[in-house]
């Protein structure tokens, strides 16, 4: 089953992808000056990596240049310098072995992200309110009209009026490195009340029954 | 929302807010005391528009508002209403007692309990209400009709409910009963509710100025329901009324012919908050109908937001491929403002709109 797009899962990849060592990776190869090599440094050794898999990411453009994730283990087939090498004599912490050939990791970093609920429908579209998530809203400020093709076909099936989905706009990174822009709708699946909740709406709805009583 | 200098201690004050979603009354009554009627945000501080308003003149909420009445709980009538209720600590609060019934809390407390979904709806403020009201051990004032919410101590100005009818009420704890949800049964955004049943409908007299405000109480034909139980009371006001805050944002569904003919003056004062979520209201000819009816009456706001929203260039880009058109729904938030002279209410009112307000016969359906 579809898992639904939850905001603290685009979030996280949203962090994830400030972590990425894709900007060091870049500023890493044109580094000539010490501090900045020295500053990478302390930041890269920040991210606890374990001494045990002594692997890390390269940019996209040298993935796609090698085409190929290789381990550092290996013997090496070519002269590109490791940032071991770079920032050998810089620094004395523990040394870490890079390769700069992994494959970069697929993720999707949202640009705009709604959550919306069905107001109407048509043959060809729907009618949605929206909630602007990106920009922290907490109550409908956009209407779209959307063409149902954009759904996915087990999607379409559920639609209705006051079905809640999410869409997100942004890119998803590929394994090869390319990126592809993308529109994402997915008709949340909401979980089922449960007895507990229920209860405990019950036990609540008693407490302020009672208080209104008084009158 | 911009404000005007603070109404004299003789004059009484009515500001119709209504952004395109939501709707807020503030009525000076005289003397510094104000009365809010309902909720709604400001578009441009995202705080309620009846604070920020208050606010802006100098007003201290916390001692000048002595009434706050919930007309009903639909999202647009409720929007920042537990700020308000905070802000306002020696405010009487005063809603239908169907809210405060066993059936409604617990449909609020069970649709609260959903947060997987971002989207709110009016039992989101209601509750956080409900909880303030208890924390404070402060009961409701019930409105129901024919009962009197509000009364100055020298008696120039009263507050009376007109509605909802006791039928009204028996049917509202009916249908929502049914609306409790079961275990297993899958969540769902609380279903929008097609009909204002147990709106609160109301008759302001300040001196000899009176006031209906008709909430979004709607008519359905039927004996000792909406406007129909209204007009049928026999603690119907003697009175006509000088100024009407139309009905459900200018609907069909919100009028009555007995509403122009037994409780308004021909050619009333007459204002209306737009409504441009999901079906939009009003529309033209609901709007050629009032007009027709009296030439003074006005909207809110536009029906459409002039605002232009920026995005970045790629989500732009990714809509126009996919033929995909978005329209902010909130205009800024516009007001239409009233005054009139306790002592000289023969001069009859001072109107001035906000930018975004505008005559009803310019006012174009989008």
């Amino acid at each position: 089953m579809t898992q639904p797009l939850r905001l603290s899962d685009l979030k996280a990849t949203q962090q994830l992808q400030e972590r990425d060592p894709e900007p060091l990776a870049s500023l890493f190869d044109g580094a000539k000056e010490s501090a900045v090599l020295a500053a990478l440094a302390k930041r890269w050794s920040e991210r606890k990596v374990e001494a045990s898999s002594q692997r890390t990411k390269v940019s996209p453009a040298e993935n796609r240049t090698e085409g190929r994730t290789r381990n550092t283990e290996g013997p090496s087939t070519n002269k590109i310098p490791t940032f071991s090498d770079k920032v050998a004599g810089v620094f004395t912490g523990p040394r870490i072995q890079v390769d700069p050939l992994r494959r970069v990791r697929p993720a999707f970093v949202p640009l705009q992200e709604w959550e919306g609920y069905v107001v109407a429908i048509s043959n060809s579209r729907i009618l949605a309110n929206l909630i602007d998530l990106t920009g922290g809203a907490e109550r409908p400020g956009e209407q779209a009209e959307i063409p149902i093709e954009e759904f996915s076909e087990d999607d379409v099936r559920k639609l209705s009026v006051g079905r809640v989905f999410r869409w997100a706009i942004g890119y998803q990174r590929m394994p090869s490195g390319t990126k592809m822009r993308v529109s994402q709708f997915v008709v949340r699946d909401l979980p089922q009340w449960t007895q507990r909740e229920l209860m405990e709406a019950k036990k609540e709805t008693a407490e302020l029954a009672k208080f209104f009583e008084r009158s | 929302v911009s404000h005007s200098d603070h109404p004299a201690e003789n004059e009484i004050e009515i500001n119709i807010f209504g952004p395109g979603f939501g709707e807020c009354i503030i009525i000076h009554v005289g003397f510094n005391d104000w009365i809010v009627i309902d909720s709604c945000i400001d578009s441009s501080s995202g705080r309620p528009a009846a604070l920020v308003y208050l606010e802006g003149l100098g007003v201290d909420p916390a001692t000048a508002v002595k009434l706050i009445l919930c007309t009903h709980w639909h999202d647009d009538h409720v929007g920042g209403m537990s700020d308000l209720l905070r802000a306002c600590e020696s405010a009487r609060f005063a809603c239908s007692s169907a809210l405060t019934r066993a059936e409604f809390l617990e449909v609020v407390q069970a649709f609260n309990k959903r947060p997987l979904i971002a989207t709110t709806t009016g039992f989101t403020e209601i509750s956080k209400v409900f909880s303030m009201l208890r924390a404070r051990g402060q009961v409701p004032q019930y409105a129901i009709a024919d009962r009197s919410l509000f009364r100055s101590p020298d008696d120039h100005c009263e507050l009376k409910a007109l509605s909802p009818s006791d039928a009204e009420f028996h049917r509202f704890i009916e249908s929502i009963g049914k609306l409790i949800p079961q275990t297993a049964m899958a969540k769902l955004r609380f279903p929008s509710p097609s009909e204002n049943d147990i709106s609160v409908a109301s008759w302001l007299s300040v001196g000899s100025l009176c006031v209906l405000l008709g909430a979004d109480l709607e008519e359905h034909g039927v004996a000792g329901r909406g406007w129909t139980a209204v007009l049928a009371s026999p603690t119907k006001p003697p009175d006509r009324a000088t100024t009407y805050k139309i009905s459900h944002h200018g609907s069909i569904t919100g009028d009555h012919p007995g509403i122009w003919s037994e409780l308004l003056e021909k050619a009333p004062l007459a204002v209306l908050t737009p409504w441009n979520l999901g079906s939009k209201l009003p529309r033209d000819e609901d709007c050629q109908r009032i007009v027709r009816l009296t030439r003074s009456a006005y909207a809110t706001s536009r029906p459409e937001s002039r605002r232009v929203k920026t995005r970045q260039r790629a989500v732009t880009r990714t809509l126009r491929e996919a033929g995909i058109t978005i329209r902010e729904i909130e205009p800024r938030t516009g007001f239409v403002q009233l005054r009139a002279s306790l002592d000289h209410p023969d001069a009859g009112w001072t109107i001035s709109l906000s930018p975004e307000a505008l005559p009803l016969d310019q006012y174009r359906s989008a």
